[in-house]
């Protein structure tokens, strides 16, 4: 079996190391902040982390309804790529904002509300990988988990505007906003740069994470037909027997 | 804070984002290849 698709099997590798190293040396290279100094720098991976795990949410919104749609199994498997990457980046921003908060607030977590609706928002998409291991069939599991991937989508605005809707710890948004952003143009830049490079890092783990959901997929189906054939055998020998006695 | 400080923080925050996106990325090669040698595809 040729599981191997010459479009997808190195560039997205190189990709993420290009996006990775932009990032790098483009927040190594800008000017520190007036206020908070070399510690701004966090913000260039802190803010990408958490915009890449909105976007990977609405993804598997997308992807989820497309499949609750079409019933096709390559929806599926991209609304389950695009959560674990979401986990995976949720649990960097909350990481990368405990870092940053202990020097600037004196603390590495305070019960805030913008904090407090990340953590569960992390904690409901563990909640959502670990729904997809509870059916080895594979539309039940993606029916389950469809459910759950639409549903769970609306803790996304939740997270964003809790520091508009409530008083918090937390900084309001410095660069989205409607009076346009609160930052020096060339920190605007950098953390532009950072966004489109973590994106582009998004897209490269995106084609990876797909190709190995659907190579899972095959050794499931293959495993599951291995059973059924041995399952077969042991039902149909005896009566093979009785016909030759 | 004096500067090497905050240089301390912010290495510990760019250590950690790096080590888990190296990680993560290791991952989801090594799952790969343990799959393609499940279905006895080597190349």
């Amino acid at each position: 079996m040729n599981t191997r698709s010459p479009a997808t099997t190195t560039w997205p590798w190189i990709v993420m190391a290009v996006a990775g190293l932009v990032t790098f040396v483009a927040s190594m290279t800008v000017s520190p902040d007036a206020v908070q100094g070399e510690l701004s720098r966090i913000m260039y991976v802190h803010v990408p982390s958490a915009w890449l795990a909105y976007l990977a949410f609405f993804v598997t919104m997308g992807a989820s309804a497309m499949y609750l749609w079409k019933r096709d199994l390559r929806w599926d498997r991209r609304a389950a790529a695009s959560a674990e990457i979401g986990v995976v980046f949720t649990g960097m921003a909350i990481g990368l904002g405990m870092i940053w908060a202990k020097p600037t607030w004196g603390v590495w977590w305070t019960w805030d509300a913008r904090l407090t609706l990340t953590a569960i928002m992390f904690f409901v998409y563990l909640g959502y990988l670990a729904l997809r291991r509870t059916s080895e069939d594979l539309h039940v599991r993606a029916r389950r988990a469809s459910i759950l991937g639409v549903l769970a989508v609306v803790q996304v605005p939740l997270v964003h505007f809790s520091v508009v809707w409530w008083r918090t710890l937390h900084q309001p948004p410095t660069l989205l906003r409607p009076e346009g952003p609160d930052m020096d143009t060339s920190m605007v830049i950098t953390l532009l740069v950072a966004v489109i490079a973590f994106t582009a890092l998004y897209a490269a783990m995106m084609v990876k994470r797909i190709e190995l959901a659907r190579l899972e997929d095959s050794v499931l189906i293959a495993e599951q037909t291995a059973i059924r054939r041995v399952a077969g055998e042991a039902v149909t020998r005896p009566s093979i027997e009785r016909g030759t006695a | 804070m004096s500067f090497s400080e905050q240089w301390n923080w912010v290495l510990l925050a760019y250590g950690f984002t790096y080590l888990t996106l190296v990680v993560f990325a290791a991952s989801i090669a090594v799952r790969i290849s343990h799959a393609r040698h499940s279905l006895g595809d080597e190349g």
